[in-house]
């Protein structure tokens, strides 16, 4: 034979023997042959080509016949499941919560830290330097062209009040150095961006425009380039607009609608008292395109030496501090988190997600034993008939995969619509705070993934299962009852049990959390929040010098005095239980030996009525007076927990300590680690009282709080307004409106000056739980999900095996047990299972609790008050077994409805 | 079934169902048939004749006949395959069909020869 017919026919009896087996089965002998016969003449009448169509002819039969064979499947996986519909429902119910709250918080976990920066070039290439650092420092990070292609340096949040038909509107912007947009290849809708030029101090003060600003506040003008916008009350050019969908470089946390560039000194407060040329003014976030190459580590280690040479050469007072200089961010990422810090997001998020994938899938594969016991002769059948036994196997997984298909989809969509309407919650912060939750490309992809996981793993164990028949006795009539004994380890009675275990641990930590964060949301804030009203006035951001801005406010606290409707008015730079930029601060503790102790706290600048306005007593030493609002007061007070932190069982009062003159805000999400070290100008001031403890932010008491450091509002404090502004507090006679009060006497000095952000006390306590709030939601949603499972679940299974024995039950109807002893009897396994698996639950959430405190502070917090609650730890497992033993009762009365006879003929 | 719900045909469906027509015939015998009838233009290749077979089988159009050749004659691993009932109609139906349409073209070949004479 030549050789190339030998080859081919070689090739030809192998793709032969690819067919499927059923088709192999019925033809395969003949098409070989045929093959065999006919592949001479071919090539006697056409030659190769010949050959290489009888080889392409077989070659595209043989997918035809698979998808043949898969769409046999398909109807027939259809028809059967349309036939058991409680079995599918209950199915589909499972998995749907399953992959449903697992896509969830896969959707959340990729719109914090999987999505790319909109609109910026190749995002994966820009690393933010963390802590924010000085102007100087960034021109020598900058100069650094081995590591970096490109760089950039911003201030954020800017508060930047607007002049609008006479009224200032206050927004967002960020104040860039003129690489900004060109670092980050943005290509502007309108106009230009910033070139070097426009960075030259003297340069008449330009803007850039965020697209959304264009839409929103100007029309739209196709003509708005070279106009002029009024920016705390100075004329700004309009230089360009931005692309539609940029909102800065961290859109996330500092959404930006104005760009300025640092030649607008004289307009912004963050550049007054030449912020660009001092050291100490570490407010600028540095971002760096990192040069092809180079790694994350190597240009971190060269930044640390750079910062340290320069703490060094300008004698900084943190230089003799040991501690990390700089560490780099992923910036190209919406929220910035160190790549170390991920797992333990992905962590939490995955165990609980798995969990409830894991029993929604113990739940189906359960159903599907005891389905597929039922289903024996049907397999042993076409088994004995000549089907293969992979041929069952893929029939099997078939119907298991439209289940999990038909659950994905579903899955998704639950997905979709919760995070959409997580995405549309508005924050109840003066800040904007973007999140973009809902599902993309990637979370798709993801739950496309989970569901064909989830099909095959729930179908393939008991397709294997029920495939391996001993075809005799299945054949025979009721040769399937084996009478079910209780076999202590069978494969379902250890599904049941880690139903249990997975479905009350779930329950028990879930429930420890909801408690933990019940008990924080408590709003006792040591002190009295009722009427008492906060408002932010900013007159720099109106167009006021900072000289005018001290008369100001210095003369409307003497009018609110003798406004009857107040009682006490105060002023402060930032108050207690704030969510969104908490004043922290370090400070040296300053020894009578000369040492210098570095410690932490929180730091506010008050008037010297917010004691008695807010009624927090001084417990020793006395308050702020009138003569140390200098700006060379060196006066402090402390709280409670500072001194006995600082001077334990010392008298605190004439004590020293050195505080930088500027806090630094830090931020609910994505705050990177704090600084350790002061910022800006230090000096040295003396505890000249203590007050008493205030709660702060998620704690439970007043005396967990961090300690706190109060110092006397200075002139030079007016002239730094904080993105907050100055907090006006006021405590108002009960009945009053006390914000429309407050509007009223500053329009009658002066209209010009717009105050914001008006809300009580109480309401801005309710700002610092959202958070504890929507981990309430969170947690509630994800035990609810867990319980219905285990209750479908349990309800399911029970039945099934329920209705397995109820030939047993007949018979022993038939033989006169009574109803109370048949129920007992199916009652009596039921239990022994909930119950073993309960206190495997138990063991279980204790544990989890203890390696989610172990790497989550605020669960360490929260959840330490509520992990031996008896009510959770009696409650949850009795609700459970309640539910279980419901779930038994129900079939087994339904079961003893039947009339002996005829559950003895059914078998 | 009814046989208008095959229509129109597959072509090698036809041709398989049109050589069975006449006699019983094994795979190989099918394939040499179309050829030779179609003087080498219809070329059933192995496996789509048998994916064909195996489809007009499940469409019950075909069976497979228990009747064989003589033993000398007769090869084991062959099988014979003839017309059901309803592959009878089904192959009427569509024989009817192509005349029809053959015989609509003829009538309009004539119209036109007359318009252009």
């Amino acid at each position: 034979m030549n050789r190339r017919v030998s080859l081919s026919l070689r090739v030809y009896r192998s793709l032969a023997r690819a067919f499927p087996y059923e088709f192999q089965n019925a033809y395969g002998e003949e098409m070989l042959q045929t093959g065999e016969a006919a592949i001479e003449p071919t090539w006697r009448s056409l030659g190769v080509w010949g050959l290489l169509r009888l080889l392409l002819d077989i070659a595209m039969r043989l997918p035809a016949e698979y998808a043949s064979e898969f769409r046999q499947d398909l109807s027939y996986g259809m028809r059967s499941l349309s036939a058991s519909r409680g079995f599918t429902a209950v199915a589909l119910v499972s998995l749907t919560l399953g992959i449903g709250v697992a896509t969830a918080g896969f959707s959340e976990l990729n719109g914090f830290i999987g999505r790319d920066v909109p609109a910026v070039r190749q995002p994966d290439e820009l690393v933010l330097v963390e802590p924010p650092t000085s102007y100087l420092n960034y021109q020598r990070y900058r100069d650094r062209s081995d590591l970096f292609t490109g760089s950039l340096a911003y201030i954020a949040p800017v508060p930047l009040g607007i002049a609008v038909e006479g009224r200032t509107v206050r927004t967002w912007g960020h104040i860039v150095s003129a690489s900004y947009f060109e670092m980050l290849g943005i290509h502007s809708a309108l106009g230009r961006f910033f070139r070097v030029e426009d960075e030259r101090p003297g340069t008449e003060p330009r803007v850039v425009v965020s697209y959304g600003f264009w839409r929103n506040h100007l029309g739209f003008d196709p003509a708005i380039v070279g106009k002029s916008l009024r920016i705390n009350g100075h004329p700004c050019t309009i230089l360009g607009v931005g692309p539609e969908d940029f909102a800065g470089a961290s859109p996330m946390i500092y959404a930006s609608d104005l760009w300025l560039p640092l030649s607008i000194q004289g307009i912004a407060p963050e550049l007054a008292d030449h912020a660009l040329g001092r050291h100490d003014a570490a407010i600028f976030h540095v971002v760096g395109r990192l040069r092809p190459g180079i790694s994350e580590a190597r240009a971190e280690s060269q930044l640390e030496t750079i910062a340290l040479q320069l703490e060094q050469d300008y004698g900084d007072p943190n230089r003799e501090n040991k501690y990390r200089r700089v560490t780099l961010l992923p910036a190209g990422k919406m929220l910035p988190i160190r790549k170390e810090d991920r797992p333990l997001l992905t962590g939490f998020m995955g165990v609980l997600g798995g969990m409830i994938l894991l029993i929604a899938i113990s739940n189906v594969i359960n159903m599907m034993l005891a389905r597929a016991g039922e289903r024996r002769k049907e397999i042993a059948i076409r088994l004995a008939l000549g089907a293969s036994r992979p041929r069952l196997v893929r029939q099997l997984l078939t119907e298991s995969m439209i289940v999990a298909t038909a659950a994905g989809a579903l899955g998704f969509l639950f997905a979709s619509i919760l995070m959409s309407l997580a995405s549309r919650e508005k924050m109840p912060y003066p800040m904007p705070l973007t999140f973009q939750l809902a599902p993309d490309g990637r979370v798709l992809l993801f739950t496309i993934a989970l569901s064909a996981f989830t099909g095959i793993v729930f179908g393939l164990m008991p397709a294997l299962q029920a495939t391996h028949v001993d075809l005799t006795p299945a054949l025979k009539e009721g040769g399937n009852v084996r009478l079910p004994r209780f076999r202590r380890l069978s494969l379902r009675n250890c599904l049941v049990l880690s139903e249990v275990a997975g479905s009350l641990s779930l329950l028990l930590i879930t429930g420890y959390l909801v408690m933990g964060h019940q008990k924080i949301a408590a709003p006792d804030a040591g002190f009295e929040t009722r009427n008492l009203y906060l408002i932010s006035i900013d007159p720099l951001r109106d167009g006021y010098s900072p000289e005018q801005t001290t008369t100001f406010f210095r003369n409307l606290l003497d009018r609110l005095r003798r406004v009857p409707s107040f009682t006490a008015a105060s002023l402060a730079d930032s108050v207690t239980m704030t969510m969104i930029g908490k004043p922290g601060t370090t400070f040296y503790m300053l020894q009578p030996s000369g040492a210098k102790e570095i410690r932490s706290g929180r730091r506010y600048t008050v008037q010297r009525d917010f004691f008695t306005t807010l009624g927090i007593p001084i417990l020793s030493g006395r308050s702020f007076r009138q003569e140390e609002e200098r700006d060379d007061s060196a006066v402090a007070i402390v709280s409670e927990k500072l001194a006995e932190t600082c001077w334990k069982n010392q008298n605190p009062i004439g004590r020293r300590f050195e505080i930088g003159d500027e806090s630094v805000p830090t931020f609910v999400v994505g705050g990177g680690k704090s600084h350790q070290g002061t910022v800006g100008r230090t000096r040295v001031v003396q505890v000249i009282g203590v007050a008493r403890n205030v709660r702060e932010g998620i704690v439970a008491k007043a005396a967990d709080a961090p300690g706190v450091i109060y110092l006397p509002l200075r002139p030079a404090d007016y002239a730094r307004s904080t993105f907050h502004g100055m907090i006006l507090i006021v405590r108002a006679v009960p009945g009053v409106d006390a914000i429309a009060a407050v509007r009223r006497e500053v329009a009658a000095m002066d209209d010009k000056v717009t105050p914001f952000d008006p809300h009580s006390m109480i309401a801005q306590i309710e700002e610092t739980m959202f958070p504890v709030k929507v981990a309430l939601w969170t947690y509630g949603l994800i035990g609810v999900c867990g319980l219905i499972l285990a209750a479908v679940g349990l309800a399911g299974v029970t039945a099934y095996s329920v209705a397995r024995r109820r030939r047993e039950i007949g018979i022993r109807v038939a033989l006169g047990a009574g109803h109370g002893d048949v129920i007992g009897l199916v009652i009596k396994e039921a239990a022994v299972l909930v119950l073993i698996g309960s206190a495997i639950g138990i063991l279980l959430a204790r544990a989890g609790m203890r390696a989610l405190s172990a790497v989550l502070f605020q669960i360490a917090q929260t959840a330490g008050m509520s992990d031996s609650d008896p009510v959770l730890l009696v409650g949850a497992p009795v609700l459970l077994g309640t539910l279980a033993l419901v779930a038994c009762y129900i079939p087994a009365r339904q079961s003893l409805r039947i009339d002996p006879a005829t559950a003895l003929r059914q078998e | 079934m009814k046989p208008d719900t095959f229509l129109p045909l597959k072509p090698h469906w036809f041709h398989v169902l049109l050589c069975l027509a006449d006699q019983e015939q094994h795979g190989y015998g099918i394939m040499q048939e179309v050829l030779e009838r179609t003087g080498g233009k219809v070329r059933l290749w192995p496996a789509t004749l048998y994916g064909t077979i195996k489809r007009l089988m499940d469409s019950g159009l075909i069976e497979e006949s228990s009747r064989r050749p003589a033993a000398a004659l007769d090869d084991p691993r062959r099988r014979y395959y003839r017309l059901t009932s309803l592959g009878r109609r089904v192959l009427d139906a569509e024989s009817r069909r192509l005349e029809d349409l053959v015989r609509v073209i003829r009538s309009k070949r004539l119209s036109e020869r007359k318009a252009l004479s």
